[in-house]
């Protein structure tokens, strides 16, 4: 169980990109997201003992980790959004380095963890040759030597191609059965099917930590489609939250976030849930 | 585009570079090292020292003298400091992946060449700057006539021009021609150096005269100037030494530069422009056809050449990691660095075990240019050993691993340590049998140069702060073979316990320095 309490990071007086965030995480895949600037990364930093918040206190199954950095360290798995490899070292190297310093004396483990993310044919090819999915496979087993009951992953998607995009959602998933995986994006797909919680951020506070499901029952009855002529489009684009708009011929169809019917034969329709948490940005917005 | 787009093109980027330079830690760092060197080398006569002495007779503190004597100080630091301050801009745009802008930009490929060149002309002139202003200072304090800017000036001018083109010439060209990127280049520019170095001596004993015009570090016009006054066939000695305090001082003339001296100067800054206008013609533009895929580029660099044949040798390296794996904590972690470093350059195992074999076989006597030799090539090999992490994009992954960050640096500097022992540490065992205050000296030089180079690379974030202060200091510590401090590790036997106490204190010193940048950057 992870649990942040009033975890505050300052950068100077005028940034807080982190403030007073409460949070309790047990096991599961929870979605980190927000959009660029939120303060997801600084989150994960913070998680991952990279930095020390400037208050606030953050417990791992109990332990200060901001006292006591070691209480997670051996357990974490942490993968940053940007990384790279080492020059003139092949994969197998790569991880031989990782796990010496992670302590991980099976050697085995490094084959496994190499054949599950689809590298173990590539293990003495120079890892600085990778494209940019296997790097980031490479890096996802890295994060996976030590066995961590927390990983931490940043972006993990940026530039897989799909097919790796779902390999790793797959991977991702299955470690969720039993393990803490908090993985921030700003791309809702990537976490949809595979979170069973998101903790969604706006200027460096939590705004709101929920199933999907809870997320999608709350916007449903704000979401409206409707078929409009160019002319009412522009009206509508000033009054209202367009959330998709698609040009047939002469007319737009319309989905748009409101919480009554936005114009004539508009009708309620299943928000999908980037829709949903669209439709609570605005919803907040009006608020504040 | 037409010639004032151009100019401003080029004049914007220029500055531009000159500032990102000038706001590096590395600037600061060899500021200061600078400052230090200046104070130390203008000695204190009342002390038995003296900057410049001819035929043992110490040359008194003018305008001219302190000009001359720190001009010649000065080209030969800023020609190899300057160079590995300068080089490595373009590798940082391919790294942050602004290469490919700037690739697909109108920015022309030339102009760009030329910015860059002249903002590492600015750069280093600003350097040279703060070098005159110390040893201005100096003046002041230690001078014997007034300060004559003018004569400093014209000084600075006549020797350190030609050094400053030709540095920031082959420092653009290194960057701008795929086969010289990387640590092939460095290792030609500082063949180079020493080239000149032996040049300058031949040249002093009247031979290769005709090589007068290519000796781009000046020393020729120096010794020219002096001889032209003075008898210093027999005795001459520039930089800090003792002196005949019974000999009456001499006295220099305000202006020691005749109008040969000053054509041939004025014909070596032409030549030294050489190496950038290579640079102009053959620069990469970032093309990915040049630069990328990174195994094909750094097989054509001499070093990564040999690596990539030596590459079967990496295997040696393997039993390192098991090793690693096995021990425990901060041991096994220290060991996979060791590992690391071998195995991403296998020319390092060929040299480590013919290191072991010739510390076997060599007569006792040999042993310490065995160990010159060796730490010479360890301290080149560890150079980058503390911003690795960083270079690679490792650095969040490896400092959020037991330990954390604090540990990674001691970690560091501990696998330097350790690597410079397996490099020297046959030849030192045999020297502790009948030199134990030289092997003391390996040991107490090793320990100080590894906290310099861990906390060097940490403070700085550039490999090439410490290699540029190593590799001027190792040719210090070669030519001043009584000064106990000089010897740092000590292969001339000069080295005595308190010098020893002095490094090891040193040591100490700059490693808990990087340890209290380390929780600085974490703390804020």
């Amino acid at each position: 169980m992870l649990e942040l309490q009033n975890v505050t990071k300052s950068f100077g007086k005028q940034v807080t990109a982190v403030a007073d965030l409460t949070l309790r995480l047990p096991a599961g895949v929870v979605g980190l997201i927000g959009h660029n600037g939120a303060g997801k990364t600084t989150l994960m930093q913070m998680i991952a003992t990279l930095s020390k918040p400037s208050s606030g206190r953050i417990l791992f199954d109990g332990a200060d980790i901001v006292a006591r950095p070691e209480a997670i360290r051996a357990r974490l798995g942490y993968l940053p959004q940007d990384f790279g490899v080492y020059r003139n070292v092949t994969a197998l190297e790569f991880m031989q380095y990782f796990a010496a310093l992670k302590g991980v004396r099976d050697p085995a483990r490094i084959r496994r963890l190499l054949e599950l993310v689809n590298l173990h044919d590539q293990a003495r090819r120079m890892a600085s040759t990778f494209s940019g999915g296997m790097l980031r496979r490479l890096g996802i087993a890295q994060a996976l030597l030590n066995d961590p009951d927390i990983l931490v992953v940043d972006e993990p998607s940026a530039g897989l191609d799909p097919e790796e995009r779902l390999r790793l959602r797959n991977l991702l998933a299955e470690l969720g059965c039993k393990k803490l995986v908090i993985l921030s994006t700003h791309i809702v797909s990537d976490v949809e099917t595979i979170a069973g919680r998101l903790a969604i951020m706006k200027s460096g506070r939590l705004v709101a930590c929920d199933t999907p499901d809870a997320i999608l029952g709350r916007a449903r009855g704000q979401v409206w489609s409707a078929s409009v002529d160019a002319a009412d489009y522009e009206a509508l684009k000033a009054s209202t939250h367009v959330l998709q708009a698609l040009r047939q011929g002469e007319r737009v169809a319309l989905r748009i976030a409101h919480p009554s019917a936005p114009c004539a034969g508009a009708q309620l329709s299943e928000p999908s849930l980037e829709e949903a948490l669209m439709a609570q940005r605005y919803a907040l917005q009006e608020a504040a | 585009m037409n010639w004032h787009m151009r100019w401003h093109t080029i004049r914007t980027l220029a500055l531009l570079d000159a500032r990102v330079r000038l706001r590096r830690t590395s600037t600061l760092v060899t500021l200061l090292a600078v400052v230090a060197l200046s104070w130390l080398m203008i000695g204190n006569p009342a002390d038995g020292v003296t900057l410049l002495s001819i035929q043992e007779a110490r040359v008194r503190y003018t305008s001219a003298a302190l000009a001359l004597g720190s001009a010649s100080m000065a080209t030969l630091l800023f020609a190899i400091a300057g160079f590995y301050l300068l080089r490595g801009r373009m590798a940082e745009d391919q790294r942050s992946g602004l290469g490919g802008v700037i690739g697909a930009s109108a920015a022309g490929g030339r102009p760009f060449v030329l910015a860059r060149w002249c903002g590492g002309m600015l750069y280093l002139l600003a350097l040279i700057g703060v070098f005159m202003l110390t040893v201005l200072a100096c003046h002041l304090v230690r001078g014997e006539g007034p300060i004559q800017p003018l004569v400093y000036l014209g000084t600075y001018l006549v020797v350190l021009l030609p050094m400053a083109l030709f540095t920031a010439s082959c420092a653009t060209l290194c960057d701008s021609w795929p086969p010289l990127m990387g640590k092939g280049g460095d290792l030609l520019y500082f063949l180079g150096w020493m080239g000149q170095l032996s040049m300058m001596a031949a040249i002093k004993n009247g031979a290769l005269t005709s090589a007068i015009p290519v000796d781009f570090m000046g020393m020729s016009a120096i010794i020219a100037a002096l001889g032209a006054h003075f008898d210093i066939r027999d005795s001459m000695q520039l930089g800090m030494g003792g002196f005949d305090a019974a000999l009456a001082p001499l006295t220099l003339p305000v202006w020691m530069w005749s109008a040969q001296t000053i054509a041939i100067r004025t014909f070596t800054a032409l030549l030294a422009c050489l190496p950038l206008w290579l640079a102009l013609v053959l620069f990469h533009r970032f093309s990915p056809d040049r630069m990328k895929p990174a195994s094909t580029r750094t097989r054509r660099s001499p070093l990564a050449l040999l690596n990539g044949w030596l590459r079967p040798l990496a295997r040696l390296a393997q039993p390192l990691f098991a090793l690693a794996a096995r021990l425990p904590g901060v041991a096994g972690q220290v060991m996979a660095d060791v590992a690391l470093t071998l195995s991403t350059a296998p020319s390092s195992i060929a040299v480590l075990l013919a290191a072991q074999v010739m510390a076997l076989a060599l007569d006792a006597r040999q042993l310490p240019p065995l160990i010159l030799a060796c730490v010479a090539f360890w301290g080149v090999l560890v150079s980058d050993l503390s911003t690795r992490d960083a270079d690679a994009g490792c650095g969040a992954m490896a400092a959020a691993l037991p330990g954390g960050a604090a540990r990674r640096y001691w970690r560091q500097l501990a696998a330097v340590f350790l690597l410079g022992l397996m490099f020297t540490g046959v030849a030192a065992l045999r020297l502790a049998g009948t030199a134990p205050l030289r092997a003391l000296a390996l040991l107490s030089g090793l320990f100080a140069l590894a906290a310099f180079a861990t906390m060097l690379g940490r403070t700085s974030g550039s490999a090439r702060t410490f290699l540029a202060l190593f590799l001027f200091g190792l040719y210090m510590a070669v030519q001043l073979d009584t000064v106990a401090m000089a010897d740092v590790v000590g292969f001339h036997g000069a080295a005595t316990p308190l010098s020893m106490l002095a490094w090891a204190g040193m040591g100490l010193a700059a490693a808990w320095a990087g340890h209290v940048r380390e929780r600085w950057d974490r703390a804020s």
